[in-house]
This record gives structure tokens, sequence and C-alpha cells, in this order.
């Protein structure tokens, strides 16, 4: 079975950069394709419970990071990034994601058969 | 004359919010009256307990910052869209809505300095 990662680096709101992502990311989930979605530098910014972008004019990135799970894409984040920024596993959505180290990223890196970065 | 910085990037993945802060802070020594305004993703960084392996933080230049005097501003609804509640913020930062940030710039700061 193909085996596909998504890294996902930037922060929401600032670029559409994990919108689009996500948009591929569960399209090939639906192929039946063996996607995971990893949340690295400001892209686990995403993850943060209590988003409220109304005032800004735009929709939730959030609503998008929850259907992941649905759609049958695993969720990783990355623990050092987490830490750089400040943010504990309660200030997260949900419990559906796992929480790796860099060895681990390389490891998922050398297992997969593409990588995307967004 | 007072100056107020804007600053409106991410301070994890790039530098010049940094700087921005470091030139304000020695600002700070000279002069009084000077303001740092965080737009956009540059509010991902007015969170506190940041942890950096090399360096100071983020966080710890804010902190230096406002210890010289320098007031610390943050957007409202950049923190409210980006799920930072005001009881994370480091310290110090003044969340501001948009007729406060034009109040700061048309009236309350002289010069503007727009480290964008």
């Amino acid at each position: 079975m193909t085996k596909v990662n998504f890294l996902l680096r930037k922060a929401p709101y600032g670029s559409v950069n994990d919108v689009e992502g996500f948009r591929l990311c569960t399209a090939f989930a639906a192929m039946e394709i063996d996607t995971n979605a990893i949340f690295i530098d400001d892209g686990v910014f995403v993850a943060l419970s209590g988003q409220d972008p109304k005032a800004i004019g735009l929709p939730p990135v959030s609503a998008a990071y929850e259907r992941l799970t649905d759609m049958n894409v695993k969720v990783f984040l990355l623990e050092e990034s987490l830490k750089e920024r400040g943010i504990s596993r309660e200030d997260l959505i949900g419990e559906d994601f796992s929480l790796i180290g860099k060895t681990e990223l390389a490891r998922l890196i050398s297992e997969s058969d593409f990588t995307l970065s967004f | 004359m007072t100056t107020l910085y804007l600053i409106t990037k991410s301070p994890f993945i790039h530098n010049d919010p940094s700087e921005a802060i470091k030139v304000a802070t020695l600002q700070g020594e000279m002069d009084d009256g000077i303001g740092v305004v965080l737009l956009q993703d540059a509010v991902l960084g007015a969170k506190k307990g940041q942890f950096s392996e090399k360096g100071d933080s983020f966080e710890q230049l804010l902190r230096k910052a406002s210890e010289k005097g320098v007031k610390i501003y943050a957007l409202e609804p950049d923190l409210k869209a980006r799920a930072i509640k005001s009881e994370d913020l480091v310290e110090g930062i003044v969340a501001t809505g948009y007729f406060g940030l034009v109040d700061l710039v048309m009236e309350e700061y002289e010069r503007i300095v727009s480290w964008t």
C-alpha cells in the first residue's frame, strides 16, 4: 500500500498553506492511500483548541483539522515544536493524535513512498 | 519623538521579529515612549511558556523589552483567531482591538516603524 506523509509547517490564518494541505490530504485518504498528517514548526498552532477567527472574517482552520481522523488520516505532532511554543497537551484539540520526536519524524519519512510539504 | 514598531511575522520561523524587538529594546534604553504592536502571525509569539534551545526565546526578548519601558501590544482579533487566550499572554502585553490600533498609530505615537 502506498504511504504518503503531509508535512504541515505553517501557522493557520497567516497563509492558506494548511487549508490547501488538508484538501490534498483528505483526497489521498479518500483514495484509500495510507496518509499521515504531520504537524511541525508553526503548523502545530492548527491543533490549538479555542480558535475564533470570526473577527478577522475567516472560517476556523481547526474544523478541517478535526475531520482528518474521520477520514482515516493519522495525525502526528512534533513535540519539540510544541515545547518551543509553550503549548501543552491540554491546550490541544481532541486526543486522536500522536506526539513524536525528530527521530520518529525521520522514520516516518524513511518509511513513506513520498512526503509533501506545505 | 515617540516610536511604535509594527511586527507581523511569526517569531518562530522568521528572524526579523526578534531583530525588531532587540532594536526597540535598545531604543527603550535611550528614549521614553517606545511601543511594539504584534499583528497577524506575530501574535503567536505573545504566548508564554516558550522554550529556546539556543539563545533567548521571543518571550524572553519581550520581557527584556518591557524591563526597558517598551510597551507591548497585541491585536485582539488575531489573538482570538489563533486561540491565544488572555491568561496565556506574556505578562505586560496589552490586547487591543482595531480601533485601539488606529489610536496608537494615528494619535499616541509620532513615528511608525513598520517591520514587516
